[in-house]
């Protein structure tokens, strides 16, 4: 099988806490991955470790075949992957177009097409663009988010809980997103609270816990798990 | 009360009162435009602008008996403006010098903003001790006497005088001037051309574009691809330009000295924080507010209400605050905002 | 202890300097002048190493110290007083009624919106002032113009001819209780934005302290003040009187043994004073109220979190370091005999007290005495020794290149090397040593 993005025993953390303990994550080419788990478990420390946010002390990061470990965000940009955060991932001062020229910084050449792309799969942006992200409502923020990071036609988009916070309409909203972006044949890579909405659409599904994988198998085997679904997803199934 | 006192008061109020603050308010435009980029985008407080400001203004002046001593003039260019370039180029060096050897280390340490204030105000030590060292401690005029067309003309002695003969072929008893000199006039298009050409850069350009986006979120700024370092420089050029703008013309208004700029420093900072901190055109009309305020607080209204009614007591001061007090104005409205509305009229960062 | 017996041998070597390559006497007064600006420096290091305060306006507070100096110990003009001492009063008694007056109505209107009562409080005092304004500057206008019997105090309103040491303790309460105000009014503010906001009301007292000539007598000057011990003066005239003493066993010359001794009596009182506040300071910072202070300094977010009343602990301590800045300003002001409004820079009244604290080590009060002797006999010392260079430097190169000349400014040109080695240090110290020489424990 290949893969998009295949890290494997990933080891990085905070100082002298170590948080993960040699964790796998993958992502099939188009397809939507899924890492879900308890608060602290590492979720959002195994996406920044992967974005080069956080330097990997082991464990090894490859992308499209290459290998990428100890990259530098800029240069994982540049190799195709796009990443939102969690909070703050927009430029509230910066018109909706200025956010997503941002997008594609390191390559000029790339506006014009990227702006086009991402008016079409969000033509309300395209409606806004002269107004300053900051005013928009949440929903039309994330877009915004997303938007910028996929400037750069990335082939991976990696989204750091993109519904923390916001109200159920707009976290149904940002998975309506989600699906629309992988239409195109972007594989999505998602860190996610909400994992029963978030593993409905997932190809594959990672449960994280301390640190290291717990389990990993299709969204809907995962959901069909009676296990999975008594210890992370509170309840019946 | 006529309708010709009216046009008399008015054209006095403009000349004595508007005039000054807006020549004032530039200055402090022009300075408090560099604090708030420096401030959005390194985010300290700057402590060592005025100093960078009069070490523009004194190289300024160097360059400005250098170009006497060689005869060089452009009448009726002043030749102090002629020395800009050289002002501008040396006020970059400056900055990125002291970027380089001073702030990136903590920048790379991310070090809390109390330390860079700190080192500022050390930065400020060293380069009132440079000025004075080099530029020495006394005051300098910056107009000379040029020889143009075989004619001897003192530089600052220029002026436009604005009659008006219209009004006073029409209304009878109008009889005010208004008079603008060339220090003045200079003033004007320079702001004005230096905040056009900002404007230009920050909304049109890539880099400009990419500085505001340093400003509103540095990490996300970090992950598109942004090389804030490199946008740290701009800051830097962008900053030490219109200090050495601000302070060369500042100096050829009144005069060149040693505390020319360190003085109209919290004035400057008053208004970046006016206009909401990372705002630059916030920073311009808290300039234009700031020069305002401290103009018209000292201003002798006297003039103005005699000529518009006859039982006005001419032997008192009609000022809202004696003249020794204009300083202290600023400081005022300071307050006054940091306590009543710390983002500043343009909702601004709070650090 | 390592730190503390460098720091020490460090003040030694350079006290010694002063001793043996200036005069004995210089060295005395730098010793004093250090002693006394240390309290300063305590009341910052109580202000920043224990709360985290940033005050950029010590200058304010030190002046208000040295014109409580003025106030308390210098003779009364009792013409002045009688000519506007009452119309004076009348004018501040009604503005303070004013303001408490608008401060109540504030109170009772609190209901209403934040900044409809601020903006309504503001206009009513801008009235206030307008309308208190010219019986002001009547009195103001009487008291300059009344006829003294001593020409020279012509205009000045005079003190009341107590004991400086009075005046000292006056220092500190003046200052104690316009940081109050200031800190109602800053406190709150983040970091820089409270630095920026202190700065200008600094800049608003020296404004004010330098052309309320009618108080300050402004670029007049007001000398004499006294020493809470015999002056070089008294000294001399009881020397004169009783026969001379021999101090020449310590290198000191017959003509400077009065001085000499006086400046030996002050160092002794102020020393004695600084020992006291240390101890005191030590104690507070031991207390619970002194490791409430530094929690709050760590983690203001927690602190507030766990219902600490964070911003009274912090107009506390923002009171108390402007005390120790006005005792030691009125110590500052009665050692030079002179307040001279005029001379109150931010960069020597400010900028240098905070190199002192951070070059000495902030958080701890030994570090900010040890800040305050270094840092201010590298300040003076450094202006002989430059001077000695460049003049030097000037003769050598006029030799080597005759038609050369120095600029004619060259020595106060020199003089400006010490705001450069101050500002280096204080650069080199953040960068290398950012806890200073003697650190926080």
């Amino acid at each position: 099988m290949s893969f998009l993005l295949e890290a494997r025993g990933m080891v990085a953390g905070y100082g002298e806490l170590t948080i993960l303990h040699g964790c796998d994550i993958t992502v099939e080419p188009g397809r939507i991955s899924v890492v879900v788990g308890a608060n602290g478990a590492g979720k959002s420390t195994a996406m920044k470790a992967i974005f080069g946010l956080l330097p990997l002390r082991e464990g090894r990061v490859e992308f499209d075949g290459r290998d990428v470990t100890g990259f530098t965000p800029q240069q994982l940009v540049k190799a195709g992957m796009g990443y939102v955060p969690q909070v703050s991932n927009v430029f509230p001062s910066l018109s909706v177009e200025e956010n997503l020229e941002m997008g594609a910084f390191l390559a000029p050449q790339k506006v014009a097409p990227g702006l086009e792309r991402v008016y079409g799969i969000f033509p309300v942006l395209r409606e806004k663009r002269r107004q300053p992200a900051g005013q928009l409502s949440g929903g039309q923020r994330q877009m915004v988010a997303v938007g910028r990071a996929l400037m750069m036609d990335p082939r991976l988009l990696m989204l750091d809980e993109p519904t923390a916070g916001v109200s159920p309409k707009v976290m149904g909203d940002i998975f309506d997103i989600i699906e629309k972006v992988n239409e195109s044949d972007v594989g999505v890579l998602m860190v996610e609270q909400n994992a029963r909405q978030a593993l409905a659409i997932a190809d594959t599904g990672f449960v994280l816990q301390t640190g290291t994988n717990l389990y990993t198998d299709s969204g809907e085997a995962l959901l069909a798990d009676p296990e999975v679904v008594r210890s992370f997803l509170g309840g019946k199934t | 009360m006529e309708f010709v006192d009216w046009l008399n008061a008015s054209v006095y109020l403009f000349n004595k009162g508007l005039l000054n603050a807006a020549k004032i308010g530039s200055i402090y435009a022009l300075g408090a435009v560099g604090i708030t980029l420096v401030f959005g985008i390194l985010r300290f407080a700057h402590f060592a602008h005025g100093d960078m400001m009069t070490f523009g203004a004194m190289v300024a002046l160097g360059g400005t008996v250098l170009l006497r001593e060689a005869g060089i003039n452009l009448h009726p260019v002043p030749t102090g403006l002629l020395a800009l370039p050289l002002a501008a180029a040396a006020t970059i060096l400056l900055a990125i010098f002291v970027d380089k050897n001073v702030y990136a280390h903590f920048r790379a340490r991310r070090s809390p903003p109390v330390v860079f204030v700190m080192t500022s105000i050390g930065v400020t030590f060293v380069l009132q001790g440079v000025v004075r060292l080099i530029g020495g401690t006394g005051d300098r005029q910056f107009f000379f006497v040029v020889e143009h067309a075989g004619q001897r003309i003192r530089e600052d002695k220029e002026r436009w005088i604005v009659n008006f003969q219209w009004l006073r072929d029409h209304f009878e008893g109008f009889r005010e001037n208004l008079v603008i000199t060339a220090p003045q006039l200079w003033l004007f298009i320079f702001t004005a051309v230096a905040l056009v050409c900002l404007h230009y850069f920050l909304t049109r350009t890539r880099t400009g574009k990419a500085m505001r986006a340093v400003s509103d979120n540095e990490d996300l700024a970090r992950i598109s691809g942004i090389d804030v370092g490199r946008m740290v420089s701009v800051t830097w050029i962008i900053a030490a330009t219109l200090c050495a703008i601000a302070g060369t013309l500042l100096a050829m208004d009144t005069q060149y000295k040693p505390i020319l700029a360190f003085s109209i420093l919290l004035p400057m900072f008053a208004a970046a924080i006016i206009g909401g901190i990372g705002k630059p055109f916030g920073a311009v009309l808290g300039g234009f507010i700031v020069g305002a305020a401290e103009t018209f607080a000292v201003f002798d209204w006297r003039p103005v209400a005699g000529r518009l009614f006859e039982s006005v007591d001419m032997t008192q001061s009609m000022a809202l605050v004696p003249a020794e007090y204009k300083l202290a104005v600023p400081f005022v409205i300071l307050v006054l905002v940091l306590v009543w509305r710390p983002t500043g009229l343009f909702k601004g960062q709070v650090l | 202890m390592k730190r503390t017996t460098i720091a020490t041998m460090l003040v030694l070597g350079l006290f010694a300097a002063a001793w043996f390559l200036l005069s004995p006497v210089t060295a005395l007064l730098y010793l004093a002048t250090g002693l006394a600006t240390a309290v300063v420096v305590l009341g910052l290091n109580i202000q920043w190493g224990y709360a985290g305060l940033f005050n950029a306006g010590i200058l304010g507070f030190v002046a208000l110290g040295g014109y409580a100096a003025v106030m308390i110990s210098v003779p009364s003009v009792p013409a002045a007083l009688d000519a506007g001492g009452a119309g004076l009063a009348m004018a501040l008694a009604k503005g303070a009624a004013a303001l408490v007056l608008i401060w109540a109505a504030g109170k009772a209107v609190a209901w209403l919106p934040r900044s409809v009562v601020n903006t309504a409080q503001l206009l009513l005092a801008l009235a206030a002032y307008v309308w208190i304004k010219p019986e002001f500057l009547a009195a103001v206008e009487a008291i300059e113009s009344a006829e003294t019997a001593d020409v020279t105090m012509k205009g000045f309103i005079g003190g009341m001819g107590l004991p400086v040491l009075l005046g000292w303790a006056v220092g500190g309460v003046l200052a104690g209780l316009v940081a109050w105000f200031v800190g109602k009014v800053t406190l709150g503010l983040r970091s820089d934005y409270l630095a920026i906001a202190t700065l200008g009301i600094a800049e608003i007292i020296r404004t004010f302290l330098q052309n309320a000539d009618w108080l300050t007598r402004g670029t007049l000057t007001v000398s004499p003040i006294d020493w809470p011990v015999p002056g070089p003066r008294e000294v001399n005239d009881w020397l004169a009187a009783h026969g001379p003493v021999n101090l020449e066993w310590l290198g000191i010359a017959a003509d400077q043994s009065g001085t000499a001794i006086g400046r030996m009596m002050y160092i002794i009182v102020a020393a004695l004073i600084l020992i006291a506040l240390v101890l005191m300071m030590e104690r507070a910072l031991a207390s619970p109220w002194g490791r409430m202070m530094r929690a709050i300094r760590d983690n203001y977010d927690a602190a507030a979190a766990m219902g600490k009343n964070v911003v009274r602990r912090q107009l506390e301590v923002f009171v108390l370091g402007a005390i120790l800045m006005g005792i030691g300003g009125a110590m500052l002001t009665s050692l030079a005999t002179l307040f001279n409004p005029s001379a109150y820079h931010p960069p020597r009244y400010t900028f240098l007290i905070w190199a002192m604290l951070i070059v000495g080590g902030s958080g701890n009060n030994l570090g900010a005495v040890f800040g305050a002797l270094f840092i201010y006999m590298l300040w003076e010392m450094s202006e002989p020794i430059a001077q000695f260079l460049f003049l030097g430097g000037a003769d050598a190169l006029a030799a080597v290149f005759p038609g050369w000349e120095p600029p004619a400014d060259l020595a106060s040109r020199a003089s400006q090397m010490r705001v450069i080695v101050i500002g280096m240090a204080l650069i080199i110290t953040m960068r290398y040593a950012p806890k200073g020489v003697i650190p926080e424990r």
